[in-house]
């Protein structure tokens, strides 16, 4: 599967077309066809030894083995034209298409169907699940990775950097959340487009119950996020009654004239009450003395 | 020529009680805060910390308006954080501002604390629309501005990376004094020796409870074994954590095509986050911006201007409606300013809190 790439002429003229998070990606000519080629760098913010252990875990044979499992499983990638182990960099087919960010991004302007919305969602939701009933999950489930090939409109996955092959149901949903949460920042224009990958998920995977409901298990953990417990002692009156009002008192009289403000909270009526005013804030009033 | 717009903000969500003026085109007529400072090894809770707000709210007011040279009456709106944060002391701060409103017959604007530190750093540094790396003791946010709102592309999914570092230093008795964040910082500048932890990023989220948990069990070992020092844990630590979030935020530049970052947020004072970041922007041909801790950490400043923003924008809070809460997301605001600054309507009207 591996070809060693034979530097030719036509193959110097690099022309950069997007530096991703992971590697730059640029575009060139390979054996008389147009390609893209990946080229992986090195973080130099990172401490080496992270680096190079990250480096490591992330390595551009990984990526070129789970592009070609992925597409034995069904899915459309990119066709891999070679490795390059030494400089890092992996070759493959030019895809003709806007990714589907850009189109669902067109939503709001120039108006996509619905149709061709569920259509891709569709497709998504297929591809997905057909690649966690092979045991691979893809890492970076955003809708920038995901092409929609000019003329045939098929789907195509790119960027299998952060790919893996695993069979636990936690990282099939940690890969569903990803898109979900992608979808969420990016696309919260386009409504239920998750409601419907997610529908053809369950259609295309045979092992949809236990990694959904992983998902379902992780967006509750989400929603209570921050629910650590010291966040969460009741605020209001509860508390207010366990403040030292002598203390309070004392800051208050200090200030002076709470005896004197007293009346004017009843003289303003029945809609302070409404408020649910604890004795602190009658303690408050003595702010009055910034008025005078 | 009409006088300038000015407003009054109090902050007081976390440790700190911080009370701003500021006028419209943001410059800070005076920003007192008290931060409460616990003994070393421990947090702070919320009752306590509520309580030390209210002690240091009513000077602090005084010396905000002593300083900024203004009488209440040349104040146009009142602001306050309506959260996120802990209930008691936010609580502080919503009476406060319900009490002066009606004292000094001034309208209220409710803040969304995460929303003011972006806007805060915006105006300080002059990053137009950056990617916002939101980092404190209690979140953990990569922000970026997509129609209308603040939208979260990747944050923790549990503790905050301020909190996974306060804790730690808890763990070896650092002291709070001025915070743990900082004494982390100066003993990780002493550390040599590089160890393995966790690294935790999914997608562009991030997780950190694990490291917390894997770093306490490892130090106590090491320690006692003398093989390495709470320097080098310090370095480690500050390293791994850094590293997940520069990750996080470059691939949220990738993801949205943006070329500059800004850093707020306490933790954003940290230089090696600094360091780290810049070197990862240069990397893709972008800017950094980041502020010091006069503008990182909570302030009253970055409330006022925040709320004078939305209040010019004919946005204010009726007096049943300022209330509090523990969670608020940095999406639910809808940021009317923003809209028409870029579009220049001027007839779209809010439809949701500030």
């Amino acid at each position: 599967m591996e070809i060693d790439p034979k530097p030719d002429s036509e193959n110097a003229a690099l022309v950069l077309v997007k530096q991703g998070a992971e590697a730059r990606v640029f575009e060139s000519v390979f054996a008389g066809k147009r390609s893209i080629v990946k080229e992986r760098f090195s973080k130099k913010y990172r401490h080496p030894t992270l680096d190079s252990k990250l480096t490591l875990k992330r390595l551009n044979a990984k990526e070129a083995r789970c592009m070609t499992k992925a597409r034995r499983l069904g899915v459309l990638t990119p066709v891999l034209y070679a490795v390059d182990p030494v400089i890092h960099t992996l070759t493959f087919e030019y895809v003709e298409g806007p990714s589907v960010k850009d189109v669902f991004l067109g939503i709001g302007s120039t108006g996509v169907f619905q149709e061709r919305l569920t259509d891709i969602a569709t497709q998504i939701g297929d591809a997905i699940g057909k690649l966690h009933d092979g045991g691979l999950v893809h890492g970076d489930l955003t809708t920038s990775n995901m092409l929609i090939r000019n003329g045939t409109n098929k789907l195509v996955l790119i960027d299998f950097g952060l790919s893996f092959t695993s069979t636990l149901p936690e990282d099939k949903a940690v890969d569903l959340y990803v898109l979900e949460r992608a979808l969420i920042s990016m696309h919260s224009s386009c409504g239920d487009v998750m409601d419907l990958i997610l529908a053809a998920y369950k259609k295309s995977s045979k092992q949809w119950s236990s990694t959904l409901n992983k998902l379902a298990q992780g967006t509750a953990c989400d929603k209570g996020a921050a629910s650590e417990q010291w966040l969460d002692e009741p605020p209001f009156e509860k508390s207010v009654k366990d403040f030292d009002l002598m203390q309070w008192k004392k800051v208050v009289n200090d200030l002076g004239r709470v005896e004197k403000l007293k009346p004017e909270i009843v003289k303003r009526g029945s809609s302070w009450f409404s408020f649910n005013l604890a004795p602190l804030e009658y303690m408050c009033l003595g702010l009055e003395l910034f008025t005078s | 020529m009409k006088k300038k717009m000015i407003a009054i903000g109090f902050e007081g969500s976390a440790n700190k009680i911080g009370i701003g003026v500021v006028t419209l085109d943001g410059t800070i007529l005076s920003n007192p805060r008290h931060t409460y400072i616990t003994p070393p090894g421990q947090g702070f809770l919320p009752r306590e910390t509520a309580q030390h707000h209210l002690q240091h709210v009513l000077p602090l007011v005084k010396s905000a308006l002593k300083t900024a040279e203004i009488t209440p009456d040349e104040i146009d709106c009142i602001c306050y954080t309506k959260g996120p944060g802990m209930g008691a002391p936010l609580q502080v701060s919503a009476i406060v501002v319900r009490v002066l409103s009606l004292l000094w017959k001034k309208p209220i604007v409710a803040v969304n604390h995460c929303v003011a530190h972006i806007e805060m750093g915006r105006i300080v540094t002059g990053a137009d629309d950056p990617v916002v790396l939101y980092v404190s003791g209690g979140n953990t946010q990569v922000i970026a501005y997509s129609e209308g709102r603040y939208r979260i592309f990747g944050e923790t999914i549990d503790i905050a990376v301020g909190n996974c570092l306060d804790r730690f230093a808890r763990v070896l008795t650092l002291s709070n004094d001025p915070s743990p964040g900082y004494n982390i910082e100066q003993l990780a500048k002493k550390g040599e020796k590089f160890i393995d932890l966790p690294y935790v990023v999914k997608g562009m989220d991030v997780s950190f409870s694990g490291i917390l948990s894997y770093i306490e069990a490892t130090a106590e070992e090491k320690l006692k074994n003398n093989e390495c020092t709470p320097a080098d844990l310090c370095y480690s630590l500050q390293e791994t954590l850094f590293a997940m979030l520069v990750e996080i935020t470059e691939r949220a530049m990738a993801h949205c095509d943006s070329k500059d970052v800004l850093i707020v947020g306490g933790v954003g004072c940290n230089e090696r986050l600094q360091e780290m970041m810049r070197i990862m922007c240069s990397e893709r041909g972008g800017r950094l911006f980041a502020t010091d801790d006069r503008y990182c950490i909570d302030n009253g400043a970055m409330i006022a201007y925040t709320g004078l923003l939305a209040f010019a924008h004919g946005y204010s809070t009726p007096l049943e409606e300022s209330t509090f809460t523990q969670r608020f997301r940095t999406d639910e605001v809808h940021a009317i300013w923003r809209e028409k600054q870029e579009s220049g309507d001027l007839s779209a009207l809010p439809d949701g809190g500030i």
